[in-house]
């Protein structure tokens, strides 16, 4: 009888870890899909911002250290027009966005922000990636702005 | 079987199971830094690449000459968004040091060298930290 309580004592024990151990993994889970989630919205924002500004620009590169550069980007308002004039769709079509991803892409003035030249796609600031660029516009300085979420991708 | 051996195994895989636990947990623990990474890697580049412009525009050069920092720190917090706060620091050759806002424990740190219009050397040293998001 006595090792008989012992097994269910000890089979009690083993369960009740088993069941702290599932909970953390699937607490671990969810946090880590999370975060990659918002890795993989960071990227992308990164390479549609890079590849936008050097869509537009007509800049070069200065080279900082041994290995790091670092790009400038003089946007033309000939390739302002052209971007505006092309549309959200076949800009993301061009930029080579998936689907399943929504993007906001912004250019505003750096002094009025309030005053923004363009303003394509709808996604909620606050809660998606983001990054920026200053580019120089006619001498003026001007912030690209690239805002990107993943559909049905938030927890 | 006896009550030491059972003992003994439930010891052994109890301890298996905060094994497995502490692995995952570093193994999260790793992600979660490599994540984080990314973002400040990215907004320490895009800030070198917009405090660059700003220098070539001459704007930057215009507001150390002036020692015009609140409108530096405006800059800058717009640049990164309201959920950073920002402090500047601006050092100029004679070693005399101002300073803008506050933040503590910075995660993005910057130093740029720059020469002003009024040909003094600056350096301005950027520190910014995520409030919250």
């Amino acid at each position: 009888m006595s090792s008989e309580l012992d097994f269910i004592s000890a089979f009690s024990i083993m369960l009740l870890a088993l069941m702290v151990v599932v909970s953390t993994i699937s607490l671990q889970l969810s946090h880590t899909n999370s975060i990659l989630t918002k890795a993989r919205e960071e990227y992308l924002a990164i390479r549609i911002i890079e590849e936008l500004c050097s869509y537009m620009s007509f800049s070069s590169s200065i080279n900082v250290g041994l290995v790091h550069r670092v790009h400038l980007y003089r946007i033309s308002m000939s390739k302002l027009l052209e971007l505006k004039l092309m549309g959200y769709k076949r800009l993301l079509k061009m930029l080579d966005v998936p689907e399943n991803y929504r993007v906001k892409i912004v250019i505003e003035e750096l002094f009025n922000p309030s005053n923004r030249l363009i303003e394509l796609g709808d996604v909620d600031e606050n809660n998606a990636a983001s990054t920026f660029r200053l580019v120089s516009m006619n001498g003026e300085p001007y912030i690209v702005r690239v805002y990107v979420e993943e559909a049905d991708g938030r927890l | 079987m006896k009550r030491g051996q059972l003992q003994v195994l439930e010891s052994l895989l109890s301890l298996f199971f905060v094994l497995i636990s502490v692995v995952l947990a570093l193994k999260f623990y790793c992600i979660t830094v490599e994540g984080l990474d990314i973002e400040k890697y990215e907004l320490k580049y895009a800030l070198l690449s917009s405090i660059m412009e700003l220098d070539e525009m001459g704007i930057l050069s215009d507001l150390l000459s002036r020692l015009d920092l609140s409108e530096l720190h405006s800059i800058v917090c717009l640049l990164l968004g309201e959920e950073y706060e920002v402090r500047i620091v601006v050092l100029d050759e004679d070693g005399h040091a101002f300073s803008i806002g506050s933040c503590s424990r910075p995660e993005i740190e910057l130093a740029y060298l720059t020469i002003a219009e009024d040909s003094s050397i600056y350096e301005v040293r950027v520190f910014a930290r995520r409030i919250e998001r």
